[in-house]
């Protein structure tokens, strides 16, 4: 974490990117978008993407056809799991630029524990942490780190990961002709 | 002189103890904290993650405190403060600060 909001980080890591590290990319045909809601958080709120990457975000989606396959990545989710513990994003209008695409999935983290909702034809998936777990949403008394028995650590911790796998069940539309 | 104002000194610092804020697990303790003015209020993260401390509008913040790391700041006027950790917004506390 340094103390210039980002800056050093940026200049190692986010070469490129708009304001405080925003940037999208396309890939075989899918356009990848990274968001940042961790910057310039205000006391007991939410995620936060600011007016300035709201307008870039509708800039960049402009031009993009509907059957766009959408990727987007935020750290804080961009839905709201829990607000009481600031798990969410005051950003409903990135959900609204997002909801005429034919496929979006949103990945987050933040949270340290998986989640995972459908709404329209937006998916969201939150990951586990490599760190600490934290607790299911009001089952604490705050989200501070989890702790568990050492023996049952590593299956509270893990990463995600996305990977093409063959489904082993035939599709449920099947035709058949009249004769023959 | 000198005498005299070594008594003041010493006396201004007995009257205005120094005062602590424990971070742990997520949240200030205390959450309100009422000091007298001149009291320097020092801040120690107990948790295993960054906290930033952050005034609401910014009239002061500390850099990233990490695992047992302290921020200290010093209230000469009365009035009260409203702080929250600037990673973790849902963190808010407070300092009154009494004539």
């Amino acid at each position: 974490m340094d103390e210039g909001l980002g800056k050093a980080y940026l200049a190692r890591y986010g070469k490129g990117t708009k304001g405080s590290g925003w940037y999208s990319f396309d890939d075989h045909g899918v356009h990848f978008i990274g968001l940042v809601n961790v910057v310039d958080l205000k006391a007991g709120g939410l995620g936060r993407l600011g007016s300035e990457q709201l307008a870039w975000l509708a800039d960049d989606l402009k031009d993009k056809s509907t059957s766009m396959p959408i990727v987007v990545f935020a750290h804080i989710p961009l839905w709201t799991v829990y607000a009481d513990w600031g798990w969410g994003t005051d950003g409903l209008q990135a959900l609204a630029l997002l909801k005429r695409f034919g496929s979006v999935t949103v990945l987050n983290g933040h949270i340290h524990q998986i989640v995972q909702k459908v709404e329209g034809n937006m998916t969201f998936h939150t990951a586990r942490s490599t760190a600490f777990p934290q607790p299911a949403p009001g089952t604490a008394p705050s989200p501070g780190p989890m702790t568990v028995p050492a023996e049952q650590l590593r299956s509270v911790l893990g990463i995600a990961s996305v990977e093409v796998r063959t489904g082993d069940k035939p599709l449920a539309i099947t035709d058949t002709p009249l004769a023959g | 002189m000198l005498a005299g104002l070594a008594v003041l000194l010493s006396n201004a610092a007995a009257f205005a103890a120094d005062a602590e804020v424990k971070i742990a697990n997520f949240t200030f303790d205390p959450p309100t904290l009422t000091v007298p003015v001149g009291t320097t209020v020092t801040w120690t993260n107990g948790d295993d993650i960054a906290h930033v401390i952050k005034e609401t509008d910014n009239r002061f913040r500390s850099g990233a405190l990490n695992t047992g790391d302290t921020f200290s700041q010093t209230f000469t006027t009365a009035g009260t403060i409203e702080y929250f950790c600037a990673i973790h917004p849902r963190m808010t506390g407070k300092i009154v600060v009494t004539p």
